[in-house]
């Protein structure tokens, strides 16, 4: 264990948002994912820093509270304060937008994708209804958020809880399942059938 | 299969029950949050072996630290951690035992008293693995 991080030599920029870089790299001799909080230059330093780190800490616990009831999300490895680092284990797959327009597109490998399709939806609407039962709103529920790991349907993995937030609002809740709507709809055209499958499977 | 039957107390090296251990990961995670703890100067113990021994066990307190998860003379198989790689031949010569692949932790693991050290219930396991529960654990400890 010479030194610490991760070894810098493989480390790869993989996505860039409006508050975090997301790196690939290799921490133990395991793929990992590196989410760098950046500083903003319009807040003030100690704000910002403050910010930061709330944010790096609420998401670190948000994955332990969701991995603790149940759900499949990525492990966390290593939580880097100074640096507003979050290190946690790369889900290697199919994120549930890519899949749904490989099915849209037909050209899924298995046979009969749409029933598979269908199978996502609901795990999806099972997941965030055991995250709503235990009174955690994800915050950010896209399909780009939303992996298959090794590509399987039956292995939904929930990724980025940079937004999530316990809460037992019901107005909180409604609202982590408006977005989701929205981004089924807007990403996912003629998805109105796929996510009444999500809401009914939320229902139970 | 690892038995130190010669305790040597130092500071350079720490002595971990091996059936704690469920995979070197566990402590390459804790290691990692030893050697943070290092950087900012907020290390729990006063040395960084004792700290990798309170990084893994992922509690609060120190003593329970070392009580849970802390090779005593009753430990039949012991890992020996170091920071330091040239303690290591060192360290070869003066433990009585037999020293066996770090691959092998996984197979001699004690689960239950695994589970029960970081409160791992049965519900997690259903979608988790063990090491995977474990190294959240310790990788959130001080956040």
């Amino acid at each position: 264990l010479a030194g610490h991080g991760p070894s810098m030599a493989d480390v790869e920029l993989l996505a860039q948002g409006a508050e975090a870089r997301v790196y690939t790299s290799t921490m133990g001799g395991r793929a990992v994912v590196v989410k760098e909080r950046f500083p903003k230059g319009y807040r003030h330093p100690d704000i910002d820093q403050r910010l930061r780190t709330t944010r790096m800490s609420q998401e670190a616990r948000m994955l332990l509270k969701a991995r603790q009831i149940g759900l499949c999300v990525p492990a966390v490895y290593h939580t880097d304060l100074t640096r507003c680092k979050l290190y946690m284990e790369f889900v290697a797959g199919l994120t549930v937008k890519a899949y749904i327009k490989l099915c849209a597109a037909g050209s899924a490998s298995d046979g009969g994708p749409e029933a598979r399709v269908g199978d996502v939806a609901m795990a999806i609407g099972r997941a965030i209804a055991r995250l709503h039962a235990n009174h955690i709103v994800h915050g950010d529920l896209t399909t780009s958020n939303m992996v298959l790991r090794d590509g399987d349907p039956d292995q939904l993995v929930l990724i980025d809880f940079g937004l999530s937030m316990p809460s037992a609002l019901v107005k909180d809740k409604a609202v982590d399942l408006y977005v989701c709507e929205k981004a089924f709809l807007s990403t996912h055209t003629g998805s109105e059938t796929l996510f009444t499958t999500v809401l009914d499977a939320y229902a139970q | 299969e690892i038995c130190a039957t010669v305790r040597q107390p130092g500071k350079e090296f720490a002595a971990i029950d091996a059936r704690m251990i469920c995979d070197p990961f566990q402590l390459v995670a804790a290691a990692h949050q030893a050697l943070h703890a290092e950087e900012r100067e907020k290390m729990a113990t006063h040395a960084i072996s004792s700290e990798l021994i309170y990084a893994t066990s992922g509690a609060k307190q120190i003593n329970e630290a070392f009580r849970r998860f802390g090779a005593t003379p009753a430990s039949k198989r012991v890992v020996l951690t170091t920071f330091d790689s040239r303690v290591i031949p060192e360290l070869r010569q003066l433990v009585k035992g037999k020293e066996a692949d770090v691959n092998l932790l996984a197979g001699a693991c004690d689960e239950i008293a695994i589970r029960k050290a970081y409160k791992i219930n049965d519900a997690e396991l259903k979608s988790s693995s063990l090491i995977d529960s474990v190294v959240t654990r310790i990788a959130i400890m001080r956040v």
